[in-house]
């Protein structure tokens, strides 16, 4: 699979914990409409797991449930590998790879 | 959960109008996780679950491409399947023109397949047997009937014991046999052959052995090998039969060996179906004194660094000597030696040849039919095609559908020619030449 400069952000946002798609937005600073797409790429490769959050904890909250993104063994892997090399790539472009983070 | 403001409200209308692009099975689930997230980031008075970055409605904006992503992916994995079925339909209205086509295209490849079937057969395929090159035929050839006749045995005796650009000959006489062993009696193809027959060919037995020098003598020579297939049909396959008595003519003979199913020298091709047993040959008496009227096949491989031209010299030399020594019988007799290919394939190699090339010449015409056929359908489609255009269809998209089509069709007539080249295959087994049955 092809890793590009968002999809290694996207990558390193869920090694970090971010689990949820508005969190790796903020996490990234990138688009709903990138973020969500490289997801669901991430998703069909297998490098990504889904879930839905527990019922129990999104009734006590009162709200929906969210939907839940982790990395699969294979992808945790897979995300080390890209982001080391997307960094490469980029430091010897213009620089280093330095994902904004939220300030949560 | 944070009051609703006029920005979630907003990011909620965008999700809502969004949602329909995603495809049927997937929108309740993808509606449901753009929700999900944005009560989680609540209104905009900060009441929220989520420590925003943005405004519930910038986190929104993006709804609409993932649910463009999403619609795009699933047309790529439908787009095949559609277009089969829109193929299909077009197929089954067209029924007539279809089914010309799909004849057209199935004669043309089935005649193409039946014929490389052929050429491969009998000139592409090498023989099987170890070193076949060596492998020759010899044949009698008089002045007065210049096509290659069958070998008298008192002349095969000669040729055996005088010639040196051989490694070895024999000979084989055609015989049958009743087998009484079975429900009823039944007449096998057999076949005579002289001492180190098999050893000529050089293929090993699937079970047992070849003849042993000692049993080509009378009274010895009550042992037989027979052919795999008959092995199968008439034994079950039995592993134990070698070393059995099975009876012929009333005479119980003991199966030594299996000969493989690849063994088919096609030598005896005067006699209809396959050779099912061999009997060791003992040498009568009289026949060293036969010298006319052959009816034996002979066989020989030839000796290392020998050539064919130089056994056809030899044996001429022989054969005139034979000639001087017994003027009454052999006065224009000659020997001709050629290859086991040779014989195999030599008349009809031309004609194979020939017949590759019209029917290679017969698809050509059958696709450039079949190309008319859709062209002409292509200008009645005219129409169609106008308005799947006008309705946003791209260029490529029709070109796909269309490969789509002839994809289709190719695959129906390859699936309608494969069931008639086997059949043609099996008719010219059955009725052709020698090696087309191999």
């Amino acid at each position: 699979m092809r890793v590009t400069y968002p999809t290694a952000l996207v990558l390193q946002a869920l090694l970090e914990g971010h689990h949820h798609g508005f969190d790796i937005m903020d996490a990234t600073e990138l688009p709903s409409g990138t973020v969500y797409p490289i997801l669901r790429r991430l998703d069909a490769e297998g490098l990504v797991r889904s879930r839905w959050e527990r019922e129990g904890v999104a009734r006590r909250e009162q709200r929906p449930p969210r939907r839940y993104y982790e990395l699969s063994a294979g992808g945790a892997a897979f995300a080390r590998e890209a982001i080391l090399r997307v960094r490469g790539e980029a430091a010897r472009e213009s620089g280093r790879l330095e994902p904004r983070r939220a300030e949560n | 959960m944070g009051h609703r403001t006029w920005s979630s409200r907003l990011a909620r209308g965008v999700v809502a109008a969004a949602a329909p692009l995603v495809p049927r099975t997937q929108r309740e689930a993808w509606r449901a996780e753009w929700e999900g997230e944005l009560a989680a980031v609540g209104g905009d008075d900060g009441a929220t679950l989520h420590r925003r970055r943005r405004s519930p409605l910038a986190y929104a904006m993006g709804a609409p491409a993932d649910a463009a992503w999403m619609r795009q992916r699933a047309i790529a994995d439908l787009t095949l399947i559609d277009d089969l079925r829109h193929g299909w339909r077009q197929l089954w209205q067209q029924a007539l023109v279809g089914l010309t086509a799909i004849g057209i295209l199935a004669l043309g490849m089935a005649a193409s397949v039946t014929a490389f079937s052929v050429v491969s057969q009998l000139l592409l395929r090498p023989l099987p047997y170890p070193d076949p090159d060596r492998i020759v035929t010899l044949w009698e050839r008089r002045d007065d009937t210049p096509a290659p006749a069958d070998v008298a045995p008192g002349n095969f005796l000669d040729w055996r014991d005088r010639a040196t650009t051989m490694s070895a000959l024999a000979g084989a006489e055609p015989y049958s046999y009743d087998y009484t062993g079975g429900d009823r009696p039944e007449v096998l193809r057999a076949v005579q052959v002289t001492e180190g027959f098999f050893d000529i060919f050089g293929l090993p037995p699937v079970m047992g052995r070849y003849f042993r020098p000692d049993e080509h003598s009378k009274g010895a020579n009550q042992v037989v090998v027979i052919s795999a297939r008959l092995w199968r049909s008439h034994f079950g396959a039995d592993p134990d039969l070698v070393g059995r008595a099975i009876p012929l003519d009333e005479v119980p003979y003991t199966v030594v060996g299996i000969v493989p199913d690849d063994f088919q020298p096609h030598l005896l091709e005067d006699l209809p179906g396959q050779t099912a047993i061999w009997t060791a040959k003992a040498i009568e008496d009289y026949e060293p004194n036969i010298r006319t009227g052959g009816y034996w096949q002979v066989v020989g491989r030839l000796a290392e660094g020998q050539t064919l031209e130089a056994a056809n010299a030899e044996l001429d030399t022989i054969a005139r000597q034979i000639e001087t020594e017994r003027p009454r019988t052999n006065t224009g007799s000659r020997v001709q030696v050629m290859s086991l290919r040779e014989h195999l394939v030599g008349d009809v190699r031309a004609a194979v040849t020939l017949f590759a090339w019209a029917v290679g010449a017969v698809l050509l015409i059958a696709c450039v039919n079949v190309t008319n056929l859709l062209l002409a359908r292509g200008a009645v489609r005219q129409h169609e095609l106008s308005i799947r255009t006008a309705l946003g269809a791209s260029r490529s998209r029709l070109v796909a559908q269309l490969l789509t089509e002839s994809l289709l069709l190719s695959a129906i007539s390859g699936l309608a020619a494969l069931l008639l080249a086997i059949g043609a295959v099996r008719l010219i087994a059955a009725v052709g030449p020698r090696t087309c049955s191999g």
